[in-house]
C-alpha cells in the first residue's frame, strides 16, 4: 500500500517536471526571434530509487540548461564592433565626396583651370582691360571655391564631433542598462533567460559602438571593459566615459580645431584604447582624416597648403613682374590675400585683394631680357611647371591627390562594410547554431513531453484504480 | 544594428544589398555616361583624370590664343606686302617725275600722289585687328604713327620707344615672337634717332620734297633711297613667313593635343555602355533569382503538422 502511494507521488512529481519542461519549451517558441535570446533546454533527470521507502522511484526532475555560448557571443560582438566602425566610416566619409567632387564641374579644379586659362589669354594682350578683368574674376571664383570647401569641411567636422558626443552618450546609456541587468541578476536566485537576452542584446549594441571585452561573473553578472583596459561596468557600478576637446592639441597650430579625446571616469585619456566600433570610426575621421584636409593642431591640412601655395606663387610672380613696358619698372600688386596668422584657416580666408585693379596686374618680366608678357606666361604655366609649386606637384595634381585620398578612404570603408556585413551574418549564424531556437526541435520536444505527460497521467489513473479496488476489497 | 531577423535572413539581406549596390552603380554609370561619378569609384584614376582635364583646358586656351594670333600675323604679313607694293608705286611715280619730259606741275602732282601713299603707309603701320594694333609692338592698344608733313620723315611717332617683346607660347611650352614694330619696318633710326637708309617714311618724304622741288638729281637720289628702303621692307617678309609657319605648326600641335587629351579622358572616365548593359542584366537576373529563391524557401516548421485539438 505504501509503495502505491510512493508511485502516485513519483507520478505527480513527474507531471510537475513535464509541466515545467513544457513551460520552458513554450518560452523558447515565444522568443525564437527575440534578439539575444539563447535556447533553454529542459533536461529530465531520473530520481534515485529509495529501497527503504520506495519514495521517488521512477520519478523525474526538470533542470533547465542554458545553451548560451560565451565564445560564439564574443565572436558576434567582435564582428559587430568592426562592422560598426566601417559602417560609421561609410556614413561619415560619404559627404566628403561632395566637397572633393570629381565631375567636370568640381568647384576647385574648375576654378583653377579657369584661372590659368585667364592668365594664358591675358598673355596675348596684357594691356587688354577685359582680359585683366577676366583674371581678377577667375581669381575671385578660385578664392570662393576654396572658401566654400573650407565651410563644407568645417560643417562636416562639427557634425562628426556632435556624433562623437551622442555616441559617447549612447555608450554610457548602454553601460547603465547593463548595470541595471547586473543588479537584477544579483537579486534573482534562479537564472533568468529573458534578462540574459536583454543583457546580450545590449552588449551587442554596445559592441557596435566600441570595442569591449566582457568578463562573466557570478550569477550571470558581467564586467564590461572598454578596449580591454578600462572598466566601463564593474558588477553594479558604472564608470561613465566622456568626450573632451583636447585644447592642448592646438598648441602647434593656433586657431585649429582641437582633437577630440575620450576620458574615463577618472579623467584619464583612453582615446587610444578605442580601436573599433562606431566611436573609433568617428575619432579616426575627426582626429586624423579631417585634419589632413582642413588642418588641425599638428598639421596645416592639404586644402590650406594648396590655398597658401597658390596665393604665394601667383603673388610672387606678380610682385616680381612689372606693370610698365619701359623703365622705371613698376612692380605689380599681390592678387590674393589670406590670414597668415591662422595657418589652418588659410583656405577659408583666401580672397582677392580688395584694392587690386587690372592695371596693377604685372604682365611684364623686367628681365633682362625684358618680355612684355613674361610674367603672364609664367603664371599661365605655373600649374604645369616642374617641379610643381606644392610639395613638388602642380595645384591641380595636388588637389587630385587629396581627392584620391578621400576616394580611397570611402572606397575602403564601402568594401570593408560590405565584407563585414557578411562576417557578422556568419558569426550570428554560428551563434544561432550553438544557442539559437529551432522550432522543429521544440515541436519534437513538445510532442515527447506531451506523450510523457499522458503516460504519467495514466500511471496516476492506474494507481488510483488499483487503490480503489484494494479499498473495495476491505470488508465493511 | 541589432534586429530580430534570423542570421540566415540577415545574410540574405547582406547579399541582396551587394547585388542592389552593383545594380544602382551600373544604373548611375549608364545614366551619367561616366564610369567615375564619385572619387571612391576609381581613386587611382583621379590624378590622371584631373591632370588630363587641366591639359585639355590649356590646349583649348592655347588653340584659342593661337587662332587669334594667326589672324593678327596674317593681317600683319598682308600689311607688309601692301607696304612693299606701295613703295613700288612710289618708285614708279618718282621715275615718272624724273623723266626729262615731266614738267614742274606734273612733278608737283606726282608729289601729292606720293604724299597720299605716305598717308597709306601710316595707315598700314596703324593696322588694327580685334582691338590689337599689329605694328605697335608691346603697346598693342595704341596706334604707332600719325602723318605730320612738317616732320623730317613726314610722320610722328605716337609710341616711344617702340619694342616688340611679346612672346607667343605654343602647346609644348616653346615661346616665339610673331610681331615687329612699325618703327623696325618703316622708320628705322640710328642710335641717336636719325633715319637710316632703310627708313621708308624718310625715303618717301625725301621723294615728296624732291618732286616738289623739281630737281631731277634730287628725284633720282630719292628714288635710290626709296629702292633701298623697299628692299629692306621686302627682306622683312621672311620674318612674317616664319611667324606664320610657327603659329600654324603650333596650332596644329595644340589641336592634336586637344584630340589626344579628349581621347585619353574618354578612356578614363567614359562608361562602357555595352559592358554596363550586360552588368545591369546580370545583376537584375541575380536579384530576381535571389528573391524568387527566397520566396520558395519553406517557411513551415513541424508545428504546422501538429494536430490541433
Amino acid at each position: 500500500m505504501g509503495n502505491l502511494f510512493a508511485v502516485l507521488s513519483s507520478a505527480g512529481q513527474s507531471i510537475q517536471a513535464f509541466e515545467q519542461a513544457i513551460d520552458v519549451t513554450q518560452n523558447n517558441v515565444t522568443n525564437a526571434n527575440s534578439p539575444g535570446y539563447a535556447e533553454q533546454v529542459p533536461q529530465l533527470i531520473s530520481q534515485d530509487y529509495d529501497s527503504i521507502t520506495g519514495a521517488q522511484s521512477g520519478g523525474v526532475e526538470e533542470v533547465t540548461k542554458d545553451t548560451r555560448n560565451a565564445y560564439a557571443d564574443t565572436a558576434v560582438q567582435q564582428q559587430l564592433s568592426l562592422q560598426g566602425m566601417y559602417q560609421q566610416l561609410q556614413t561619415t566619409l560619404t559627404p566628403l565626396e561632395t566637397v572633393f567632387d570629381v565631375s567636370s564641374n568640381s568647384p576647385i579644379p574648375s576654378a583653377l583651370n579657369q584661372l590659368f586659362q585667364s592668365f594664358s589669354e591675358w598673355s596675348t594682350q596684357p594691356s587688354s582691360t577685359s582680359y585683366q578683368a577676366a583674371v581678377i574674376d577667375a581669381a575671385q571664383q578660385t578664392a570662393s571655391a576654396f572658401q566654400q570647401a573650407a565651410v563644407q569641411l568645417g560643417q562636416i567636422q562639427t557634425s562628426v564631433n556632435n556624433n562623437i558626443q551622442s555616441t559617447v552618450t549612447q555608450i554610457n546609456q548602454d553601460a547603465a542598462a547593463i548595470q541595471s541587468y547586473n543588479v537584477a541578476m544579483s537579486q534573482n536566485s534562479q537564472p533568468n533567460a529573458g534578462l540574459s537576452a536583454q543583457l546580450e542584446n545590449t552588449l551587442e549594441n554596445l559592441s557596435s559602438l566600441a570595442n569591449i571585452q566582457v568578463l562573466q561573473g557570478n550569477g550571470g553578472m558581467v564586467t564590461v571593459m572598454l578596449g580591454g583596459q578600462t572598466d566601463l561596468v564593474e558588477g553594479t557600478q558604472v564608470n561613465a566615459i566622456q568626450a573632451v576637446n583636447n585644447i592642448a592639441s592646438t598648441n602647434g597650430n593656433p586657431g585649429a580645431a582641437p582633437t577630440i579625446g575620450i576620458e574615463d571616469s577618472n579623467g584619464n585619456d583612453i582615446t587610444s584604447q578605442i580601436t573599433t566600433g562606431g566611436l573609433a570610426g568617428l575619432l579616426s575621421v575627426s582626429n586624423t582624416l579631417l585634419p589632413s584636409l582642413i588642418g588641425g593642431g599638428q598639421q596645416v591640412g592639404g586644402l590650406n597648403t594648396l590655398a597658401q601655395s597658390l596665393a604665394d606663387s601667383v603673388n610672387a610672380v606678380l610682385e616680381q613682374g612689372s606693370t610698365t613696358d619701359t623703365p622705371p619698372y613698376q612692380a605689380g600688386s599681390a592678387l590674393f590675400t589670406y590670414n597668415a596668422s591662422t595657418p589652418a584657416g588659410i583656405a577659408g580666408t583666401l580672397a582677392v585683394s580688395s584694392t587690386i585693379t587690372g592695371s596693377q596686374l604685372a604682365a611684364a618680366d623686367a628681365g633682362p631680357p625684358f618680355v612684355a608678357n613674361g610674367a603672364a606666361l609664367t603664371l599661365a604655366g605655373l600649374d604645369s611647371s616642374t617641379p610643381g609649386p606644392v610639395e613638388g606637384q602642380g595645384f591641380t595634381q595636388y588637389f587630385a591627390s587629396l581627392t584620391s585620398s578621400v576616394g580611397n578612404a570611402v572606397n575602403n570603408a564601402n568594401t570593408q562594410a560590405t565584407a563585414q556585413s557578411q562576417l557578422v551574418a556568419q558569426a550570428q549564424s554560428l551563434q544561432q547554431q550553438v544557442s539559437g531556437v529551432s522550432l522543429d526541435e521544440e515541436a519534437i520536444r513538445l510532442v515527447q513531453l506531451q506523450t510523457s505527460y499522458q503516460a504519467a497521467s495514466k500511471v496516476v489513473t492506474v494507481v488510483d484504480d488499483t487503490l480503489q479496488s484494494l479499498l473495495a476489497m476491505i470488508p465493511t | 544594428m541589432i534586429s530580430g531577423l534570423s542570421p540566415s535572413n540577415e545574410q540574405f539581406l547582406a547579399s541582396l544589398n551587394i547585388l542592389q549596390n552593383n545594380l544602382s552603380q551600373a544604373d548611375e554609370q549608364l545614366s551619367s555616361g561616366l564610369s567615375v561619378n564619385q572619387a571612391s569609384d576609381a581613386p587611382q584614376s583621379i590624378g590622371d583624370i584631373f591632370e588630363i582635364r587641366s591639359e585639355l583646358g590649356q590646349a583649348t586656351q592655347t588653340t584659342q590664343n593661337l587662332t587669334t594670333i594667326q589672324g593678327q600675323v596674317q593681317t600683319a604679313s598682308s600689311g607688309v606686302q601692301s607696304a612693299i607694293e606701295l613703295l613700288s608705286q612710289a618708285v614708279s611715280l618718282g621715275t615718272e617725275g624724273a623723266s626729262t619730259s615731266a614738267t614742274l606741275p606734273t612733278q608737283q602732282s606726282l608729289a601729292a600722289q606720293v604724299q597720299a601713299l605716305q598717308g597709306q603707309l601710316v595707315a598700314i603701320s596703324n593696322t588694327e585687328v580685334g582691338g590689337v594694333y599689329v605694328f605697335s609692338g608691346d603697346a598693342t592698344g595704341s596706334p604707332a604713327y600719325q602723318v605730320d608733313p612738317s616732320s623730317p620723315t613726314g610722320v610722328d611717332q605716337l609710341i616711344t620707344p617702340q619694342q616688340a617683346t611679346l612672346q607667343v607660347e605654343g602647346p609644348s611650352g616653346v615661346t616665339f615672337q610673331v610681331s615687329m614694330t612699325a618703327q623696325e619696318l618703316f622708320d628705322q633710326q640710328d642710335s641717336i634717332g636719325n633715319p637710316t637708309a632703310n627708313n621708308a617714311f624718310a625715303a618717301l618724304q625725301g621723294l615728296v620734297e624732291a618732286l616738289q622741288s623739281g630737281s631731277g638729281a634730287n628725284i633720282t637720289q630719292a628714288i635710290g633711297a626709296l629702292q633701298t628702303a623697299s628692299n629692306y621692307v621686302n627682306s622683312q617678309t621672311s620674318f612674317y613667313g616664319a611667324a606664320e609657319n610657327n603659329v600654324s605648326s603650333a596650332l596644329d600641335l595644340a589641336q592634336k593635343y586637344q584630340t589626344q587629351d579628349q581621347t585619353q579622358l574618354g578612356g578614363l572616365e567614359d562608361a562602357n555602355t555595352a559592358t554596363l548593359a550586360v552588368e545591369v542584366t546580370q545583376a537584375s537576373t541575380a536579384l530576381d533569382a535571389a528573391m524568387s529563391a527566397e520566396a520558395h524557401e519553406p517557411t513551415t516548421t513541424l508545428f504546422d503538422y501538429l494536430p490541433i485539438t
